[in-house]
């Protein structure tokens, strides 16, 4: 009789859990000495909540992977583009022209858009224009030989091919191929057809789907001359997604035979297609990532009614992936405007502020469940900045009058120490109690101040000042690797961000937009930033900041701002706040996405 | 189908709500006033965990026109409350670095 090790060349391994040791391998199997059973991790596809896309859209151009997909253009018509890194999006430099029914091909750094149509009515305005996007920007590629909309491709944008779609009005079964530089008619498909949707490479694409007029089941497989026949899908779609190749492919969403959006997902393994997991939404003319069956991305669509910016992320995987999100935290004993706030999520300080009764010296902790009143601060502190831990915390500056004012927290209560060297309030802070950095803020003029100081556990120091002066930012990180970010100039809200490298600021990524009394958590290199005043209003916005790019994460549930923050990028809390109409005493938390593994119970029966 | 639900229910702090019922419903909440008390204003995606997260938290559905004038009534005194907050020989610069803007009024969707 052949045993485990015979075959598998291992012996059946003995864990504790189903994650622990090297383990969490698709197939592998091992015994569960805790439960008592022998396991093995079985990859299983299933969709989870992305962060919606910043506009809502259908009938886009997709491309790229899961984790560095482009999303450009759509309906609405417009030549904006975005891209997303698997936790957000960042908006990307617009096409040279705004249009949606077409396609796209390619990397996040090297893709390709082809056709589709760039104004009303579409029957008068279908394009062959195409454009090339580097990684920073869109050019004007050479033009397809027919004007057309609808088509899908498939490949990379050195070698390309489209196929399908609208031209002039009709149905079409036309084909052509780009090389990187131009485009030439190749091979007809079998059936002229629109709605089908394609992924794969130039020499091995595959096309699903469609209507010609009747939405069919059928797939059709490109080796880069010919067409042939492959596997009919389960159920007749169109206007579906498509992700994979022409032996790992995946088609999501999309429209039945009735018109209905779908919500169903399926895997083709180059012989057979099977049933996977449904979409939490089903919708049509969506788009996403078209280069993994494994790994893949549904983006906007159309929901019947309405347009649609969800986002849903699907992963054929021993690991399940559960999006991020904030949930409610304890409330404060007393709501306050802004208070500093340092710690982390589970054991954090909130300390000084307005609160509706007038006390500006009023300090709070907080164990992750609820807050309790501590001792006092030495005397009333608004607007000031914090560093540190909730049992090495560090508090300085701020209102009212200007305040050079410095005190340390150890835990229990606060001691006086050495002033900052100028006077100011809505200034920044981060860094830990031996070695922070107050950053700006303004010496009661309302202009904003360019100063940085450093403080060593002792004194406080001169560094170099900002590059711009500026009062009311969100600042996180060390004493030699800080963020600094928007704030107020005193003639406007500026986006502007700044990074210390213990030495020097230096200009770097601005925010998505103007901020102002925004809060803050984790380090120069994996920051969020959440709240804030964006110009129209306080918001429930939150961006993560990865040392190099701003992209969007799930927004909180209630607006504000005038707060600190505090945590880390994964595992923040907002606490109290403003905006000037008020002082909340709600809290949020903030939770990273998360990945587990669940192993299956190997069945004897 | 309408989008939104409308509603009023007391935050009552830690998991009141939960990262998963983030992710099963829309949610947001606003600050508004009953003309004897502050009240938690929440609007919430319109579907069944939704519904079922405002019953769970003893909450109460309301119109969306009314959960607006509960918001404007909040928003009328903090701008009340703000400029009725003076101190003498204060500039308006000066005052708004201590208070900060004047509140405007909010807009629920």
């Amino acid at each position: 009789m052949s045993t485990y090790e015979t075959l598998k060349g291992l012996k059946v391994k003995f864990l504790g859990a189903d994650t622990s040791g090297d383990r969490i391998q698709e197939g592998e199997i091992f015994y569960n000495s805790d439960a008592y059973q022998l396991k093995s991790h079985i990859a299983v596809g299933a969709w989870s909540a992305g962060t919606p896309i910043p506009a809502v859209k259908r009938l886009t151009a997709g491309f790229g992977t899961q984790t560095a997909a482009i999303s450009a253009g759509g309906s609405p018509i417009v030549a904006t583009a975005f891209e997303y890194n698997g936790s957000g999006w960042a908006a990307l430099a617009s096409m040279n022209d705004a249009k949606h029914s077409f396609d796209g091909v390619g990397t996040s750094t090297a893709g390709l858009v082809c056709g589709g149509v760039i104004g009303s009515p579409a029957a008068s305005n279908r394009t062959n224009q195409s454009e090339e996007w580097n990684g920073s920007a869109w050019a004007e590629g050479n033009n397809m030989n027919s004007s057309r909309s609808d088509s899908h491709a498939a490949g990379l944008q050195t070698a390309a091919v489209s196929a399908f779609g609208v031209i002039s009005s009709s149905r079409t079964n036309k084909t052509e191929e780009y090389d990187g530089t131009s485009w030439s008619e190749v091979n007809n498909t079998p059936v002229a057809a629109d709605g089908t949707r394609g992924s794969g490479t130039l020499t091995a694409g595959i096309f699903t789907g469609g209507d010609t007029p009747d939405r069919v089941t059928t797939t059709f497989l490109y080796d880069g001359t010919n067409w042939t026949t492959g596997t009919a899908m389960p159920q007749a779609l169109s206007k579906h997604a498509a992700s994979g190749t022409q032996t790992a492919a995946l088609v999501f969403g999309g429209a039945s035979p009735s018109d209905d959006s779908e919500v169903d997902a399926a895997v083709y393994d180059g012989t057979t297609w099977t049933q996977s997991g449904d979409m939490a939404t089903g919708r049509q003319e969506l788009n996403g990532a078209d280069a993994s069956s494994t790994a893949s991305l549904a983006i906007g669509g159309e929901l019947q009614p309405g347009d649609s910016a969800l986002v849903e992320e699907w992963n054929l995987s021993v690991l399940t992936t559960t999006a991020a999100a904030w949930a409610a935290g304890g409330n404060l004993v007393s709501g306050r405007r802004n208070p500093v706030t340092f710690g982390i999520q589970t054991a954090a300080v909130v300390a000084g502020g307005h609160t509706p009764a007038g006390d500006f010296s009023t300090s709070e902790t907080y164990d992750g469940t609820s807050f309790a009143e501590g001792n006092n601060l030495l005397v009333a502190m608004d607007t000031s900045a914090s560093a540190g831990t909730s049992t090495a915390g560090l508090v300085f500056g701020g209102n009212p009058g200007g305040l050079t004012e410095t005190v340390s927290y150890n835990g229990t209560s606060y001691s006086e120490e050495n002033n900052l060297t100028a006077a100011r309030y809505a200034l920044g802070g981060s860094g830990t109690q031996t070695a922070a950095i107050a950053a700006g803020g303004s010496p009661q003029t309302n202009t904003g101040s360019a100063l940085s100081e450093e403080y060593n556990g002792t004194s406080w120091s001169e560094g170099n000042n900002l590059g711009t002066g500026r009062y009311k930012p969100a600042q996180t990180g060390t004493q030699t690797a800080t963020l600094f970010v928007g704030g107020d100039t005193g003639p406007a809200n500026v986006a502007n961000v700044e990074e210390y490298d213990g030495t020097s600021w230096s200009e770097v990524t601005d925010f998505p937009s103007t901020l102002t009394f925004a809060a803050s958590s984790g380090i120069q290199t994996d920051a969020l930033i959440f709240l804030g005043d964006t110009g129209p209003d306080y918001g429930v916005q939150t961006f993560g900041y990865d040392g190099t790019s701003w992209s969007s994460r799930p927004n909180m549930a209630t607006a504000g701002g005038n707060t600190e923050g505090c945590g880390t990028s994964s595992a923040a809390l907002a606490a109290s706040g403003g905006p000037a109409s008020g002082r909340t005493s709600s809290s949020e938390e903030f939770t990273g996405d998360t990945t587990t593994a669940t192993a299956k119970t190997v069945d004897f029966d | 189908m309408a989008i939104f639900i409308y509603g009023t229910a007391t935050n009552t702090g830690k998991d009141f709500f939960t990262h998963e019922d983030r992710r099963n419903f829309f949610l947001r909440g606003y600050t508004g006033h009953d003309g004897s008390n502050p009240v938690d204003v929440w609007v919430i995606g319109a579907n069944e965990k939704g519904a079922l997260w405002l019953a769970d938290a003893s909450g109460t559905e309301k119109t969306k026109a009314e959960a607006q004038a509960l918001v404007k009534a909040a928003d009328d005194l903090a701008r009340t409350a703000w400029d009725n907050d003076d101190v003498d020989d204060e500039s308006a610069d000066e005052k708004i670095a201590r208070i900060g803007s004047k509140p405007g009024f909010t807009t629920i969707p």
